[in-house]
């Protein structure tokens, strides 16, 4: 299965250009999209589901034009919102099944194997019963976890997953994610670059609704290599580098600041080669370093 | 703190689109209706001749209509005020601040109030430059004064809101929902109806003007009694119960208000955390813990899986809810409390047969599930959106069709399930009074086939609007203004059924004859309408809103995509029968029928009038005698009919021309029995002219030969034809037979009205007095006495009847044959009556008296039979032996609702007598079945024996003269308090239609439509001139009166004779009174001032009694000039009784005592213990203000006990 992406914009009837001319494309696995607050990840999730309509440009999933034949595309998707309420006065187990009917699992046996077995791996069997209102910030989000995966999602889209999970669950997660996304298209938003490194085999950076830069983290990651120089500085050297367009990233560390620059040779004196991460890959991008 | 919130919060509103919305609505239908009081859109539509369109009544009147209407709009604002920050999640912003809690609460709630003040005053200003414009009819239009906008916006508008606001805003800020605000709306609004149930009551009205939230009703009773000269000229008055009514309702506001701020904090709402019962709970393994794919399967049975487990939840949800159990109660309570506050007015009660329980049930209950549908419709379709669930849902495989479909269901079956509530209240109130005769089938067809179906129209709509309006406040406002548009369509010309959506199934039930006649017409309708909904449904469907689309282009662009072909052939499908039951209905009312606009028949009256006026008393033969025949066909609501009328010359000069207003297909045969010619024929107007040549002579005798057919065909826009119906049919005479002259009773009557077609202010009928109009009898000039003979047929079912004794009875090819004949002369006016009858028959001194009836009817037979006995028995006694062998009652459906009264026939409409609740035991419940037989048997004597003739106080001696016979048989029979309920509630219908007439005529100048005088005054003051000039010299007077002109006619007998007659039976003292009652329009204003008592050492008691009198003489507008007062008054004193272990008053002291001081002193003495004191205890006296006639007694110490 293959979800390719043509050249999709969107503008608001605000003027705001959420998405510009992105083009993608997605196979098997789990496909990582960062980009900060604002960047268009939300709305381009929100086109590929269906839920709101591109002004220009195409999605086909496989041979499905998803503008055209939005049922289609429906009845392979697990969608995880960024931001969801639920019924509040029905339990976790009876909205999932629910969900689960209107997911297409009419057999009501199969059903209940299925319900039970999401609410047990997301870690809420214990809590099955319990009203959807009276559930903290982060059983919601598993209780969305384990909608997303109802029936057998070729396509599932989960945005911001892991926000308000804690460092458990997240792992947790991640290792359900992990599983279900060898044969399956997983699009994953996310603002934290943990999630990408430990999870996607693609990935992508969007920022402006423009899409800055698609590919394997490791590839892409192989063109800073050698480039990365961390230092530990005083703070106020480091204000004389806040102009500096070699900076990436820099963080309060023991009293002292901690600097990464990309840099052909070394930049500074006291800064050592480093080996590059994600994050530095994301921050060279959206500060709009020509890589 | 509290101004910058308030400040902030006006801002926001003054920022919003919505709040202008409201305003250029609001102030546009205010400005609308204006214009058409003004009469500028569709000419005059005011009915009020002389009460200006901007009196201040009215303007208030208007004022408070906005603060009602305008509670959706207090509802909205006050509702977002409060529940905005818990929507947008906000609160916990603004909760941190170092904001007191009371503050944040003022201040938006001030801001709120503020705001809906704002738009409340757009609505009197458009009110106000309304009424001044120039181009208005000034007629109507009294002078401008600021004060009458001003007065009851600070008495009504803003208390209103101000208690409104604070009942909604504390609602919605402490429950942190919008749902309970709409109940709190809800209760508001049955405060409201129920007062509107109280007010017709006398004694309940003070109740009525204190539950009313919105002050109504109050006003209602204060202005009750205001004459037009009062109402023009006058404020409001703010008298104790409007003052009551505002300090409890202001009271409410500040109450709310204080607990609102009270319990209003800012702390954060989490949820319950599991208790630990719960946790204990020992948890089971699932069955299966391996991810494995589960295959979905997408057909037809998973789409029927998907369909049904949405419903099931959506209906789930709307009804689980605590709240719609609330909503539930409440609606339970309501019904229950006002069927108590309609259960009894004035004393009088009806039983609770099905059909009446239905009406008084549902009439109330319409308002409540307009409000019910309208929130609801919000409700279910907002509800994801407002939880954020729909970004999960909206994602599902799932068409359209089936969330769309599940909400429209669940809100369809609100008001399923609140019908079906009313009708197990229905089977419990009748089953409360021990009334068991149920018709479930009736229930069925009422509340589900006609109501149901009809609210089902309208939750398609409401669903529509919101759906495709995409805002929820504004849906509602907009389905209001469909509301408003209803209620005004007619005033803005329009009236065709067609255009109105859910329109045309209004139909009457009648025990007697079913639905029968509009069966067809509401299948019709509901085939068009529901046709109409579905293609409504359609376009939801389009237009559903899934994702994220916000503006109008990319929706419908969307809904063009959405257009599948099977949505497309649904379209088609539904359009075709819309068009075609539209096509079809249209056929029926505009072509089969005819069909008139608006003011169709006020246009065609007024150049009727201007036509052919000029041969009005014109000498026209005068008829004889009438032999018919009538032939019912009631299956096919058919008749055929034919007549040989025998006409006479009676005037002095030859007839050469008769005049009449006919159309041709009246008539299939019309043959003069001598030479004529029709010279001339208008057919839009209808008026034909035979010429005869030669001329009829003075005294010459011929006859006229008619026939003619009536057919029911199809229905029309308003109603449907009901001349024939399937059983019960009551024709009268004048709607079949021909009629000669010009006819006065076609013209318009109200003065403005005639002014828009340039006509003179109407003629009146002559003074009592004038020759010629003494010449014509009282039902026209087409006869004086006359022969009547009749032959009739109906279905071999039915009893056909006419006036007259039975001469024949056959069959004949499977019909019914009836030969009647009437030996006394009789008025030309008859009636023809066929029905399936019951028949009653007793024998009462070679009388035979019959009572043709329901077979289900049976609850007041006896009693009616007894009313015929004695009034034959007591009116015998006075005024001569009743004239015939028979007398004979026909019941007939409730299409009208009188009894009428013709010789030894009188057909008695099943609304009334027939299923009243009459309870011997209880002296306060007025025997109707008794009163109106006993009236109508009056009539046997007034007019048929001795009738007046063309003029003024004519009618009076008829309705007057009946009424009074009613009543003085029923104190004889029912006792003094029957009688005390009587006069009161005589003195009240009477001060009631005074104050809606323009001209108040005297009696003697009564022209017999004034109702409140030829019954109500009549009854009352004929009654109390009795009791003072003593019954038997009354009597006497009357029975002189009755020997001397009994069947006299060329002249009639006049008003003014008959008053000569009673003045020659009055003493001397006393014929003030004569001239007072029919000569001048006379009112008390008696009041008890004082009443102190103390008890003799003999165990006697003394009471020392202060009194006012005064008597004043009003005009024809209701302007008063005092009297001078030398008057025989009453005074009393009211003991109390235990009876059946409960008070009662009972009057232990009543005497007539001759007044000519403004204050009276009297000084009782009394064997038992006074209660009450005061002047004329027993209303017999006509007061405006008759509560305060009696006080009670207070007691002093007897100076012998002193120590």
């Amino acid at each position: 299965m293959k979800l390719t992406v043509e050249n999709i914009s969107k503008t608001y009837p605000n003027g705001v250009e959420a998405l510009k001319n992105v083009s993608l494309e997605i196979t098997n696995g789990i496909f990582g999209l960062l980009g900060p607050n604002g960047a268009g990840k939300s709305t381009l999730m929100r086109t590929i589901a269906a839920l709101q309509e591109a002004d220009d440009g195409s999605i086909m999933l496989g041979d499905i034009d998803v503008a055209k034949d939005k049922q289609a595309l429906r009845e392979m998707l697990g969608y995880l919102p960024q931001e969801f309420g639920v019924y509040p006065k029905v339990s976790a187990i009876d909205l999932l099944d629910h969900m689960a009917i209107m997911k297409g699992i009419a057999d009501a046996q199969i059903r209940k194997e299925q319900v039970e077995s999401l609410l047990y791996q997301v870690n809420l069997w214990e809590s099955k019963e319990q009203k959807l209102g009276t559930f903290s910030g982060g059983m919601k989000q598993r209780f969305g976890i384990a909608q997303a995966l109802l029936g057998d999602p070729k396509l599932i889209i989960v945005d911001e997953p892991t926000a308000g999970l804690d460092p458990m669950q997240r792992n947790r997660f991640h290792n359900l994610l992990s599983e279900i996304g060898e044969n399956v298209i997983v699009i994953l938003s996310t603002h934290i670059v943990d999630d990408v490194s430990d999870l996607c085999n693609d990935m992508a950076i969007i920022l402006n609704g423009e899409l800055k830069l698609s590919g394997k983290p490791l590839e892409l990651i192989k063109k800073i290599e050698g480039k990365v120089w961390q230092g530990l500085i005083e703070k106020d050297v480091a204000e004389t580098l806040e102009d500096d367009e070699r900076l990436i990233s820099k963080r309060l560390y023991m009293g002292k600041v901690k600097v990464r620059l990309l840099s052909d040779g070394e930049p500074m004196k006291g800064f050592k080669l480093n080996e590059p991460e994600i994050e530095d890959l994301y921050f060279a991008t959206i500060n709009d370093f020509r890589i | 703190m509290l101004l910058n919130i308030l400040r902030f919060e006006v801002k926001l509103g003054l920022k919003k689109m919505s709040f202008w919305v409201y305003c250029l609505i609001f102030s546009s239908i205010a400005f609308l209706i204006v214009n058409i009081l003004g009469g500028v859109i569709v000419g005059m539509s005011g009915v009020m001749d002389n009460t200006n369109w901007n009196s201040p009544s009215i303007i208030a009147g208007f004022q408070t209509f906005f603060t009602i209407v305008g509670t959706i709009v207090c509802s909205a604002i006050f509702g977002n005020a409060a529940y905005r920050d818990f929507e947008t999640n906000m609160h916990p912003l603004f909760f941190t601040k170092p904001i007191k809690p009371s503050s944040y609460y003022l201040g938006r709630f001030g801001g709120a109030l503020i705001l809906n003040i704002l738009i409340q005053v757009t609505v009197s200003l458009a009110l106000l430059i309304g009424f001044l414009m120039p181009y208005l009819d000034q007629e109507g239009i009294g002078p401008f004064r600021l004060d009458a906008y001003i007065q009851p916006f600070m008495v009504f508008v803003i208390p209103n809101l101000f208690f409104i606001g604070s009942i909604i805003f504390a609602l919605a800020i402490l429950t942190r929902r919008m749902l309970p605000t709409y109940l709190g709306t809800i209760i508001l609004f049955f405060g409201y109806t129920i007062a509107g149930s109280l007010i017709s009551d006398i004694d309940t009205r003070w109740l009525a003007a204190l539950i009313d939230p919105f002050g109504d009703n109050a006003v209602s009773d204060a202005t009750r009694y205001w004459t037009p000269a009062e109402k023009n000229t006058l404020l409001l008055p703010v008298n104790k119960w409007l003052l009551l009514n505002r300090i409890i309702w202001i009271s409410m506001g500040v109450l709310f208000l204080f607990i609102g701020t009270k319990r209003f904090d800012f702390s954060h709402v989490v949820g319950k955390t599991k208790t630990k019962q719960d946790l204990d709970k020992v948890v089971n393994e699932p069955s299966n813990i391996v991810p494995v794919a589960y295959k979905p399967i997408f057909d037809r049975s998973t789409l029927l899986s998907q369909f049904k487990a949405k419903v099931i939840l959506e209906i789930r949800r709307a009804f689980l809810d605590p709240y719609f159990k609330g909503i539930l109660f409440t609606a339970i309570c309501f019904l229950i409390m006002n069927q108590w506050a309609g259960d009894s007015v004035n004393g009088i009660k009806i039983l609770p047969v099905t059909y009446r329980v239905l009406g008084s049930l549902t009439g109330s209950f319409d308002l409540f599930m307009l409000i019910l549908i309208i929130f609801y419709s919000g409700q279910i379709i907002w509800k994801e959106r407002e939880l954020k669930a729909d970004s999960i849902l909206d994602a599902h495989p799932v068409p359209n069709w089936i969330p769309m479909l599940s909400k429209l269901i669940a809100l369809i079956l609100i008001p399923g399930i609140m019908l079906f509530v009313l009708m197990l209240v229905g089977l419990g109130i009748q089953t409360w009074h021990g009334f068991y005769d149920y018709d479930i089938h009736l229930y069925v067809k009422r509340l589900f086939l006609l109501d149901w179906t009809g609210f089902i129209l309208l939750c398609v709509l409401a669903f529509t609007v919101q759906t495709i309006v995409n805002n929820k406040y504004l849906g509602h406002f907009i389905i209001i203004l469909y509301f408003l548009f209803g209620m005004f369509k007619g005033m803005l010309g329009f009236n065709h059924t067609l255009y109105f959506y859910g329109s045309g199934s209004g139909a009457t039930y009648s025990d007697m004859n079913g639905f029968s006649p509009y069966v067809s017409k509401v299948l019709w309708y509901k085939l068009y309408w529901g046709s109409c909904a579905v293609l409504f449904a359609f376009l939801s469907n389009l237009f559903w809103k899934r994702g994220l689309v916000r503006d109008i282009r990319s929706r419908i662009q969307q809904a063009k995509i959405r257009l599948s072909p099977s949505i497309g052939y649904g379209i088609l499908t539904f359009s075709i029968l819309f068009l075609g039951s539209g096509g079809y209905i249209f056929y029926n009312t505009n072509i089969l029928n005819d069909f008139y606009p608006p003011k169709h028949w006020e246009k065609q009256s007024a150049d009727f009038e201007k036509a052919y006026k000029k041969y009005e008393g014109k000498p026209q033969p005068k008829i004889t005698s009438v032999n018919c025949s009538v032939d019912l066909f009631p299956k096919e609501a058919r008749l055929e009919f034919s007549g040989t009328y025998e006409l006479k010359n009676k005037h002095d000069v030859p007839i050469d021309t008769i005049y009449t207003a006919q159309k041709d297909w009246m008539y299939n045969e019309y043959d003069w029995g001598r030479p004529s010619e029709l010279v001339f024929y208008d057919s839009t107007l209808g008026w034909k002219m035979y010429a005869f040549d030669p001329p009829i002579q003075p005294g010459d005798e011929f006859t006229l030969e008619f026939s003619g057919e009536r057919k029911r065909k199809g229905f029309r826009n308003s109603g449907v034809d009901l001349l024939v119906v399937e059983n019960g049919t009551m024709i009268q005479s004048s709607s079949l037979f021909p009629s000669f002259g010009y006819n006065g009773g076609r013209e318009l009557s109200q003065k403005l009205v005639r002014k828009k077609y340039d006509l003179e202010e109407r003629k009146k009928l002559p003074d009592h007095d004038d020759i010629k109009g003494n010449q014509n009898a009282l039902l026209g000039d087409d006869a004086d006495w006359v022969n009547f003979e009749a032959v009739m047929s109906t279905d071999i079912d039915q009893i056909a009847m006419a006036p007259g004794y039975l001469q024949k009875e056959w069959q004949e090819e499977g019909r019914r044959y009836f030969h009647y004949k009437m030996d006394d002369q009789i008025f030309n006016f008859f009636t023809f009556v066929s029905a399936r009858y019951q028949v009653l028959k007793e024998e009462h001194n070679g009388i035979s008296l019959e009572i043709y009836h329901h077979p289900k009817h049976t609850y007041n037979l006896e009693t009616m039979m007894d009313a015929m006995k004695k009034s034959i028995d007591y009116y015998g006694s006075i005024y001569g032996p009743y004239p015939y062998r028979q007398c004979r009652i026909l019941e007939f459906p409730r299409y009208a609702s009188f009894a009428q009264s013709f010789p030894n026939t009188i057909p008695f409409s099943e609304a009334i007598g027939f299923i009243m609740d009459v309870d011997p035991d209880d002296p306060e419940n007025l025997d109707m079945p008794f009163w109106v037989t006993a009236h109508e048997m009056g009539h046997q004597w007034w007019p048929h024996q001795v009738s007046g003739g063309s003029v003024k106080g004519a009618n009076f001696m008829s309705e007057g003269l009946s009424e009074y016979s009613a009543i003085s048989l029923l104190a004889r029979e029912r006792g003094d308090k029957q009688l005390r309920k009587f006069l009161k509630y005589e003195l009240d219908k009477y001060l009631d239609g005074r104050s809606f007439d323009s001209k108040e005529p005297p009696i003697i100048s009564t022209e017999g439509n004034e109702q409140y005088i030829v019954y109500n005054k009549a009854g009352h003051t004929l009654y109390a001139m009795s009791d003072i000039i003593g019954t038997d010299r009354f009597n006497r007077a009357l029975g002189k009166f009755i020997d001397r002109y009994r069947y006299k006619y060329d002249p009639y007998p006049n008003i003014g004779q008959f008053i000569s007659t009673i003045r020659e039976e009055t003493p001397e003292d006393l014929q003030y009174l004569i001239t007072d009652t029919f000569e001048k329009i006379t009112l008390y204003e008696n009041k008890a001032k004082e009443a102190i008592a103390f008890e003799n050492p003999d165990g006697t008691y003394t009471v020392d009694l202060k009194i006012e009198a005064k008597k004043v003489y009003s005009d024809s507008l209701g302007v008063q000039t005092t009297a001078e007062l030398a008057d025989w008054l009453e005074i009393g004193v009211f003991g109390e009784d235990i009876k059946d272990e409960e008070k009662e008053e009972v009057p232990i002291y009543i005497e007539k005592v001759f007044i000519t001081d403004s204050i009276s002193t009297f000084e009782i003495k009394l064997d038992k213990k006074p209660f009450k004191a005061g002047i004329d205890p027993l209303y017999k006296f006509l007061d405006r203000d008759s509560k305060d006639n009696l006080i009670k007694v207070s007691f002093n110490e007897p100076l012998s006990n002193n120590k």
